[in-house]
């Protein structure tokens, strides 16, 4: 990993910013910006939106089997957010059997690696519990 | 291009951890087992181009070219996932449907244990879109889950399919792993991606495979009973474009299929064997749903009721499929297309489906950070 793309992808990656198409209503997340995929209009007009900062899980996993960076057992769950948009997120704060498809999650800014001694930052999600 | 490219020959090696095998020592022999497997014969000077499949990014044409000693002739290099083998046969077919080649050659090779690293390391890459513990066996694992959820299969559903590959593997001499296992062993193996264990998953395997086609007029040149490439598809996708089916299947598996049954005039059940890809025991009851072999979600039904056994009606992977013969990736589709090849001409052995008159060869791949999916189809007749 190098620096540019964090700088470059910054706001999508820890602000959420996503892209509306104003032609099909479809959310792009991460990455478009003038090209649709959903309706294939290029160029398309794209209105900045921010998604989150809740979600629910569509589907999960729980690896058990991963490098040694990672202290598993790890669920990973694939979460629609509010405002559109889906995601791979790591599940923080609860137990593999709490999880369940259609539980609501939130998200929550955890460090993913180190690189050159440059903390990255990036979501996971955690299950919503009553404060 | 229906039936305008014939399958005159195909040879493989016996996959497995080959550490004694160089890469240019498994393409050798693979093209070797490929001529001599020509019934009426082929002198190496008759093939005007060549395609190699393989996922190692610095190897080019010339890495056919050496061991094969095929110089001078155009050789092209074709990478696509895990469909690249399949995608490497698409190509040469193109060419000879165009008639711009009357014979070519494909080869399909992986050498997976010289290199270090492998499928499971991805989930450490250092990148934003990488690092989230994400994995192949997850991948697949992912739509098991949402599976089991919408439409009540299980985890047993999932190890009965690696205990009828195993089986069948058990009786193919190509095959990686040639012992069967327990449906108890199968539910009780270390977990890897729940649902999936060790034993639901496809292993580290190295492999070629060579198949060499012409144009279907020189066919009986070469032999009696020439298997002809009647359909062929396919077709990319992602999970992002947020569609539900996406997440309990693969929609790039049913648009390569339906392109290829579209192109051989023939449907499903006129299948009589296929070849598809169980890189993990999941993905086979997602493409039995996905190739239009039963309706969506019904088909942990096909392996519960034994339709794609051996015996079965509609005999599924006979070599064992990925969890027994391995998947050396490059070779995998190219090893399927020889595999169906000597099933529809009645010379597969142990394995041999009765009167197969039709065949499919299946691949489903991923791509781009693990949201993307790419799937390759071809039907063969005899």
């Amino acid at each position: 990993m190098i620096t540019p793309p964090l700088w470059r992808d910054f706001r999508q990656n820890n602000r959420m910013e996503a892209y509306r198409c104003k032609n099909c209503g479809y959310v792009s997340y991460p990455e478009r910006r003038r090209v649709c995929p959903k309706c294939k209009k290029a160029p398309s007009e794209f209105e900045t939106i921010t998604l989150g900062p809740r979600g629910r899980i569509l589907t999960y996993v729980v690896a058990h089997t991963l490098p040694a960076e990672f202290e598993p057992p790890i669920p990973l769950a694939i979460v629609e957010l509010d405002g559109g948009g889906r995601i791979y997120a790591m599940v923080s704060e609860c137990e593999p059997d709490e999880i369940k498809i259609g539980m609501e999650v939130e998200l929550d800014y955890r460090e993913i690696f180190e690189e050159n001694g440059y903390r990255v930052q990036s979501f996971k999600v955690k299950p919503v519990r009553e404060r | 291009m229906k039936n305008k490219v014939a399958v005159v020959g195909a040879g493989m090696i016996d996959f497995g951890v080959l550490y004694d095998k160089s890469p240019d020592m498994m393409i050798e022999e693979a093209y070797i087992n490929a001529l001599q497997s020509v019934d009426n014969g082929i002198e190496p000077q008759e093939i005007q181009a060549a395609w190699v499949g393989t996922l190692r990014g610095r190897f080019t044409g010339v890495t056919l070219a050496h061991p094969t000693g095929l110089f001078k002739i155009p050789v092209s290099r074709v990478e696509n996932a895990c469909a690249t083998g399949n995608d490497a046969f698409r190509h040469a077919c193109f060419a000879i449907a165009a008639g711009v080649y009357d014979t070519a050659i494909v080869i399909g090779y992986e050498k997976m244990h010289d290199v270090k690293g492998g499928l499971i390391r991805l989930a450490a890459i250092k990148d934003i879109w990488m690092r989230r513990a994400r994995t192949m066996p997850s991948f697949f694992a992912l739509r098991g889950t949402r599976h089991m959820h919408l439409y009540g299969s299980t985890k047993e559903d999932f190890a009965l399919v690696s205990v009828k590959n195993r089986h069948n593997g058990s009786l193919y001499p190509h095959a990686h792993f040639r012992k069967e296992v327990t449906l108890e062993q199968v539910m009780n193996a270390r977990i890897i991606s729940w649902p999936l264990g060790l034993l639901d998953c496809c292993p580290v395997t190295d492999g070629a495979a060579a198949v060499i086609i012409c144009k279907a007029e020189h066919a009986k040149k070469y032999t009696d009973t020439p298997v002809y490439v009647a359909g062929s598809g396919l077709s990319v996708d992602s999970w992002m474009l947020g569609e539900d089916e996406s997440l309990v299947g693969f929609p790039a598996s049913k648009l390569a299929s339906r392109q290829a049954y579209k192109m051989a005039g023939l449907e499903p059940k006129d299948i009589d064997v296929g070849e598809i890809h169980d890189c993990f025991s999941v993905t086979e009851i997602l493409n039995y749903e996905d190739l239009g072999f039963c309706e969506k979600g019904q088909g942990h039904k096909l392996i519960r009721e034994g339709v794609t056994t051996l015996e079965g009606e509609k005999p599924m992977n006979p070599s064992g499929g990925l969890i027994s013969k391995g998947h050396p990736i490059g070779a995998t589709g190219v090893a399927q297309i020889a595999e169906i090849y000597e099933q529809l001409r009645g010379t597969a052995g142990k394995i041999q489906v009765p009167s197969a008159e039709v065949g499919i060869t299946h691949n489903i791949g991923v791509a781009r950070d693990n949201t993307g999916s790419v799937s390759c189809v071809h039907i063969l007749t005899r």
